[in-house]
């Protein structure tokens, strides 16, 4: 990318993107630069299996077995979530794609390429957050989930958010976004402000899906935003 | 597991053990908040308490006092973090539905001029401003008159 042309982005207000590890430094929008991840307390190590362990095992087995909606029958496997059990944020998607069908995992396409890049710009490795959908099958052609299917299937991310207990929640898309919320409220009002969710009113933080960032990257600086508060509001004690 | 249809909207009766969740939305919500007791004194008094509860969290409320034909809105609150979602308007619909058919044709209600979000949300239900109460409301500077609003029910069919 030529200087000039980095010049007049700058000069528009556009952010500049560049790959991490160019060695160049990254050229970050109005917002400061993000601090080093915050330390994490140590996680427990429990010697043998918890009433966690098995409340989990539990679920899995529900949800691998599950048969509650017709989409058990065009699925290679379920997408039950991966990730860290007692991660601090919990990133909701929308439905597996034919990528996670085939591996078992969400978020593992070219949008899961650039979640977990989003989430290392926050000084989140994936690693260190959990991740799941509101539906753990694949629906047919990736059309969005039918409300039905959405109904029998959200009682285990439910269960999922209330044994992870994350103090933040990141809803990625306008399907989550709006699922979760029960709202008919476009995306671009629910970004870019904290929501609540569940019992417990736990922040809820809404941005646009991975996939509609590869097809519109302008819309990036506000996911940046949007990234920046999830940033902020776990650094924020208790 | 059940097969049970996940609720993620209800509007129900409060109960008692709701209190300390609506007392904390409440105060989430309003500069000079009711206390726990006041809402405690509305489910004893018998007014048509409702809370909206998302995903299983008190999110919102109403209370509404009906008597002699009319209605009295007396609280309708949403929590911040959950205002400009419709959830209001939800709870104000429900409300006008039970006091219709408890039998009132006039809901009444105060605001705070200031409350500009509220001011547009019952304008588009058919409130129109009646009169007002002059320094009705504890305010930053002194004190803030209310808006009285009232509108005409329809009689349920």
């Amino acid at each position: 990318m030529s200087a000039a042309r980095d010049r007049y982005l700058t000069e528009l207000g556009i952010p500049v993107w560049r790959r991490r590890g160019d060695g160049a430094a990254p050229a970050e929008p109005d917002e400061p630069p993000v601090p080093a991840p915050a330390a994490l307390p140590p996680p427990a190590v429990p010697s043998l299996a918890t009433p966690s362990d098995t409340a989990w095992a539990e679920l899995a087995a529900k949800v691998r077995a599950c048969t509650l909606c017709g989409l058990h029958r065009g699925r290679t496997q379920t997408v039950f979530g991966v990730g860290k059990r007692d991660a601090q944020l919990f990133v909701i998607g929308e439905a597996p794609g034919a990528d996670e069908d085939r591996q078992g995992e969400p978020f593992v396409g070219r949008a899961g390429q650039l979640l977990n890049a989003m989430l290392r710009s926050i000084g989140l490795p994936r690693s260190d957050v959990y991740i799941a959908n509101i539906l753990k099958c694949r629906p047919p052609n990736n059309r969005d989930p039918d409300p039905s299917e959405a109904a029998s299937c959200t009682p285990y991310l439910s269960q999922q958010i209330g044994l992870v207990k994350p103090r933040v929640v990141l809803a990625v898309g306008r399907i989550a976004a709006q699922w979760l919320l029960d709202t008919d409220t476009p995306i671009g009002k629910l970004r870019g402000r904290v929501l609540s969710y569940g019992a417990h009113n736990t922040p809820l933080v809404v941005t646009y899906h991975p996939a509609y960032l590869l097809r519109s990257p302008l819309e990036k600086a506000k996911a940046w935003a949007d990234l920046c508060m999830v940033k902020e509001l776990l650094s924020q004690s208790t | 597991m059940s097969a049970a249809v996940h609720p993620r909207t209800e509007i129900r009766l409060m109960q008692p053990a709701d209190l300390k969740s609506v007392a904390a939305v409440e105060r989430a919500a309003y500069q000079y908040p009711w206390s726990l007791g006041i809402f405690r004194d509305c489910l004893l008094a018998g007014y048509y308490c409702l809370v909206l509860d998302v995903s299983g969290g008190v999110t919102g409320y109403g209370i509404m006092s009906v008597a002699a034909g009319e209605a009295h809105l007396l609280n309708l609150c949403v929590h911040p973090n959950a205002q400009r979602l419709g959830y209001g308007r939800r709870l104000l619909g429900a409300l006008i539905l039970r006091a219709t058919e408890a039998g009132a044709d006039k809901i009444f209600l105060e605001v705070r001029p200031s409350n500009r979000i509220a001011l547009k949300l019952y304008a588009s239900v058919g409130f129109a401003q009646i009169g007002t109460r002059p320094a009705y409301y504890q305010a930053e500077n002194g004190r803030e008159d209310a808006v009285i609003l009232a509108a005409t029910l329809q009689p349920s069919g």
